[in-house]
């Protein structure tokens, strides 16, 4: 869905459902999600898939597991190496 | 047992956000010798417009940017970034960072908090793919990415255009426009024209961005109107109709976009008043010429209080914060007027053209005019045909709509669906419509139990707060 015009950025390593996934330091996690395709980031209760949506903290579609807590907003959180996500998917 | 909220050193002027006009005010209350701390949400200073202007960048920001970002960067004000603030209690401020609740004691607050995109309601304006044109912004200043394969821009409003022309230049040029302004737009907005001689600046850039447009030869479908996103599981393109045809155009990313309002729900669930504006479709908050917001000690500045722009929003912040100075009695009376007259004749003068632009652009894809299918409160998942559903059955204002479809009750606390919600009253029931604004309780966003229970005990500075 996207790509990145820096590619010579340093990249880092993410896990996203329990997958290695690499990161480039300066992204949001939400850019990196729809950067390597990961969506839906969430399932509403009735199954219809979303995904990043307005990207400045707004809209709430961008949920994720982080790092153990929950309902963190991936469009207002930049990557670190090593970050644990879980995207809010049914099993 | 939840982790006791941190106790931040108490500060003469909190503000919150640090766009255009927080960072205009911190610079200016600092000038004046005030403590100031900035609590933003986004990762790094900037708002939306300067969004990225630290980094690496691929855009041109606008001449003002990098001067006050580097004013601010040297003010001595402290920002704290990824502060989420939910509430405030008494003179303390309660904000989330990275999940630890957190406290500071303010004795004036300035909430700035910018504006954000008017929600757009179109059948499939929910799928993965589907994104705003604010979003787009955010993907190229924040994290330099653009969109990969054929995308389209749709709907109306000079981000629209300006951000087709970025990524064009970026090497990224969207597959087409679709212009959503209905025809006979430019007649009704002339009777505010002579306005815009209070703002060349701004009427020379907005006749250059189209002309840019036209020669960047992005190719644009203008009067569009029926527009409906393709897919299922993902977007796949956008149908529309233009020029009495049904067309379609093929894109793996839609970006929407109606125009921006006030990003003011915090305001309002601090308590402060706003009114509804039915010439613009949206809230604008009740503040003074100062900024001096209906709540003692606090004060709104920039698009988060009435949309004007970046440029005017660096005015009101430094008003609002020459305003701060002389009630804490840094300076006095005669010093205030020195400094503020100029900086609010010069915000008069240009607002003189928001009478044009706001014309010009008005809301062209609001729930009052969508399909029953469409999606109104993303949230709770309500279309715009249970809500007309409710009103038939008798609800009058936004509360009983509220209370009938649940919607305005999910996580974005209204955001996305309140101006959604008036604006089919208003439709459906003209004046018998109660636009009266739902209140928003705190906490302004959604916290945890465990971040609730921490704002009552508190370890860490202690100094003046001890
Ligand atoms: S994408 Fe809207 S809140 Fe993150």
């Amino acid at each position: 869905m996207l790509r990145t015009l820096d590619p010579d950025q340093p990249v880092v390593t993410i896990t996203v459902d329990g997958a290695p996934v690499g990161a480039f330091a300066g992204e949001t996690v939400a850019a990196c999600l729809m950067r390597h395709g990961l969506v839906p980031t969430r399932v509403t209760p009735s199954g219809r898939p979303r995904a990043p949506y307005c990207l400045m903290g707004a809209c709430f579609e961008c949920t994720v597991e982080l790092d153990g807590r929950t309902h963190v907003q991936a469009c207002l959180t930049p990557v670190r190496d090593g970050m644990v996500i879980c995207r809010n998917l049914p099993e | 047992m939840p982790q006791p909220a941190r106790i931040e050193p108490a500060a003469d002027l909190v503000v919150i956000g640090a766009g255009p006009a927080g960072m205009a005010a911190a610079v200016e209350a600092r000038r004046h010798g005030l403590a100031v701390t900035v609590l933003d949400d986004q990762p790094a200073a900037g708002g939306q417009i300067l969004r990225g202007i630290a980094r690496r960048h691929h855009i041109r920001y606008e001449p003002w940017g990098q001067p006050l970002a580097d004013a601010f960067a040297t003010s001595g004000a402290r920002h704290v970034a990824g502060a989420a603030v939910w509430a405030r209690d008494g003179d303390a401020i309660l904000f989330g960072q990275e999940g630890r609740t957190c406290r500071i004691r303010a004795r004036a607050t300035l909430v700035a908090t910018g504006s954000m995109e008017r929600p757009v309601v179109v059948p499939g304006n929910t799928l993965p793919g589907v994104v705003t044109v604010g979003a787009l912004q955010s993907f190229l200043k924040g994290s330099g990415a653009v969109p990969d394969g054929p995308f389209v821009l749709a709907g109306c409003g000079p981000l629209l255009l300006l951000t087709a022309l970025q990524l064009a230049t970026a090497g990224a040029p969207p597959t087409a426009i679709v212009d959503t302004m209905p025809r006979g737009r430019w007649r009704a907005a002339m009777a505010g024209a002579a306005g815009l001689l209070g703002d060349m600046p701004l009427a020379l850039k907005g006749i250059s961005l189209i002309a840019r447009v036209r020669l960047a030869g992005i190719p644009v479908h203008r009067h569009a109107t029926e527009l409906r996103v393709l897919g299922t599981d993902r977007a796949e393109g956008l149908a529309f109709r233009a020029d009495g045809e049904n067309r379609t155009i093929a894109a793996g990313l839609v970006a929407l976009h109606d125009g921006v309002v006030p990003h003011d729900q915090l305001a309002v669930s601090l308590g402060c008043e706003s009114r509804f504006d039915p010439a613009l479709g949206s809230y604008r908050m009740v503040t003074d010429a100062d900024g001096r917001s209906s709540l003692p000690d606090v004060w709104i500045a920039g698009d988060g209080a009435a949309i004007a722009g970046g440029y005017l929003a660096t005015l009101s912040g430094s008003l609002a914060a020459l305003d701060v100075a002389r009630s804490a009695g840094r300076i006095d009376a005669a010093e205030h007027a020195r400094l503020a007259t100029p900086l609010a004749a010069e915000r008069r003068r240009r607002l003189r053209a928001r009478a044009f632009v706001d014309a010009l652009y008005a809301p062209t894809l609001s729930a009052a005019a969508a399909p029953d299918a469409a999606l109104l409160c993303r949230c709770e998942e309500v279309t715009v045909g249970q809500a007309r559903a409710a009103i038939a059955a008798g609800a009058r204002g936004t509360r009983q709509l509220k209370a009938a479809t649940r919607c305005g009750m999910g996580p974005c606390q209204g955001r996305q669906c309140t101006l959604s919600v008036v604006n089919l009253l208003a439709r459906e029931l003209g004046d018998g419509a109660d636009l009266v604004r739902p209140s928003l309780r705190t906490p302004g966003r959604p916290v945890t139990v465990a971040e609730l229970a921490a704002s009552h005990e508190g370890h860490g500075h202690t100094g003046s707060d001890a």
